[in-house]
């Protein structure tokens, strides 16, 4: 199509430069003819039949050379028409072979793709199939290795609890014992505390009664004879020096 | 003991109290006689006779009676409130033991008791008694500051192992 209209201008441009040359040419005729005339109105008037003579004769070129310039033209659209047509033609048929080359495109396309379809299809079933086989396996080996890990954990918890149930029970026995140790203590304590208590409360009730049986027994002289002693005996304890 | 023409005054007094009491009795006594006018009475006779007046307690009248009379012949109209201010000065800074007794004691047993203070302690002690039931079996005293019990409660402290060891063996006894 494009080459089409390329050689189209091409014949167009062709008639252009032709009618332009005619034109320049009559131009210059008539600039001739003009000057001659005034040559013969000043020198020659003879000349006046031969300029009449000239005109008609560039007339009548000038009329042949527009009809060859038209029949040029006529013939170049004509040309022009003939190549657009043969263009025409020429690109029907194009289109023709390229529906025809597309359809069998598609045909073959939709073939490919039936089988491409077909062999992924396949190949997703193969592909599946594997993949269930190796997750089976995998699960398989899975359970297998989780079931050897229970094993294993359940032997190192059955240790680890071995283990802490007997320190535990260490535990248990050094808190008793140092419980019991704490509790024989504290009632060692207690036991001399209340002793003591006891010894106290004696002494009291012995000095109480003492007291009151020396108070209800003892004479004036007693009285002054124990108080001699007891400033001998302070005397003795060198309480005064 | 300080060397006073009343040495025998102190020397016979075991009490500051007494020995207050028999200062201002004598003072009395001094004023009244030596600044009374008309004619003197013998000195011991005088002193009988006010001793009398006042009332003053036995013990502190025998103290005072039984005083040498040369010692108080020398006491004079000028002399005696002298004398008696050096007394009380002196009793002022004498050492002192409060002893505490189960019972009241007569003034004999006191005046022996400050006897033994002052020759076992120190010769110029004075003794402030009082009575305290809880000291008996004893005694108990504050010296220099410090008090001290002798009474049955220090000797059952001393004989506590031994009391409480017969206690136990008792009961086992008994059990």
């Amino acid at each position: 199509m494009v080459d089409v209209l390329a050689a189209y201008i091409s014949v167009g441009e062709a008639v252009a430069v032709v009618f332009i040359l005619l034109l320049i040419i009559v131009v210059l005729l008539i600039l001739l003819v003009v000057n001659n005339r005034r040559m013969h109105d000043l020198t020659y008037p003879v000349y006046d039949y031969i300029v009449k003579q000239a005109e008609s004769k560039a007339q009548e070129i000038t009329q042949e050379a527009m009809e060859k310039s038209r029949a040029m033209v006529r013939d170049a659209e004509k040309e022009g028409l003939k190549m657009v047509e043969q263009e025409k033609l020429e690109s029907s048929k194009i289109e023709k072979e390229y529906a025809e080359k597309l359809a069998g495109l598609e045909q073959e396309t939709e073939k490919m793709l039936g089988t491409y379809t077909e062999a992924i299809q396949n190949d997703m079933k193969r592909l599946s199939e594997g993949l269930e086989k190796r997750v089976a396996e995998s699960i398989s080996k899975n359970e297998q290795f989780l079931q050897g890990e229970t094993q294993k954990l359940s032997t190192q918890l059955s240790g680890t609890f071995s283990t802490l149930e007997a320190n535990a029970k260490e535990q248990i026995r050094n808190n008793v014992e140092r419980e019991l140790i704490s509790v024989k203590k504290l009632v060692e304590t207690y036991r001399q505390e209340r002793f003591a208590l006891i010894d106290h409360e004696i002494m009291s009730l012995i000095e109480r009664t003492t007291s009151i049986a020396l108070q209800k027994t003892l004479s004036l002289e007693d009285h002054t004879e124990l108080i001699y002693r007891a400033l001998e005996e302070a005397k003795t304890k060198n309480v005064f020096s | 003991m300080p060397d006073t023409k009343l040495k025998e005054l102190i020397e016979t007094t075991y009490t500051k109290d007494d020995l207050h009491r028999k200062t201002m009795l004598l003072q009395e006594f001094f004023s009244k006689y030596f600044f009374e006018t008309g004619e003197r009475p013998p000195l011991k006779d005088a002193l009988k006779r006010f001793l009398e007046e006042v009332a003053a307690e036995p013990h502190i009248a025998e103290s005072l009676l039984a005083l040498p009379d040369e010692s108080l012949t020398h006491i004079t109209q000028e002399s005696f409130q002298g004398v008696l201010d050096e007394i009380n000065k002196a009793v002022a800074h004498a050492p002192e033991a409060v002893l505490y007794v189960p019972v009241e004691l007569p003034a004999a047993e006191v005046q022996r008791l400050c006897e033994w203070f002052r020759k076992n302690v120190v010769s110029d002690v004075y003794l402030d008694m009082s009575v305290d039931g809880n000291v008996i079996g004893g005694c108990a005293f504050v010296w220099n500051g410090v008090y001290h019990d002798f009474s049955l409660r220090y000797y059952l402290e001393a004989h506590k192992t031994e009391l409480r060891a017969l206690i136990r063996s008792n009961n086992e006894d008994g059990e």
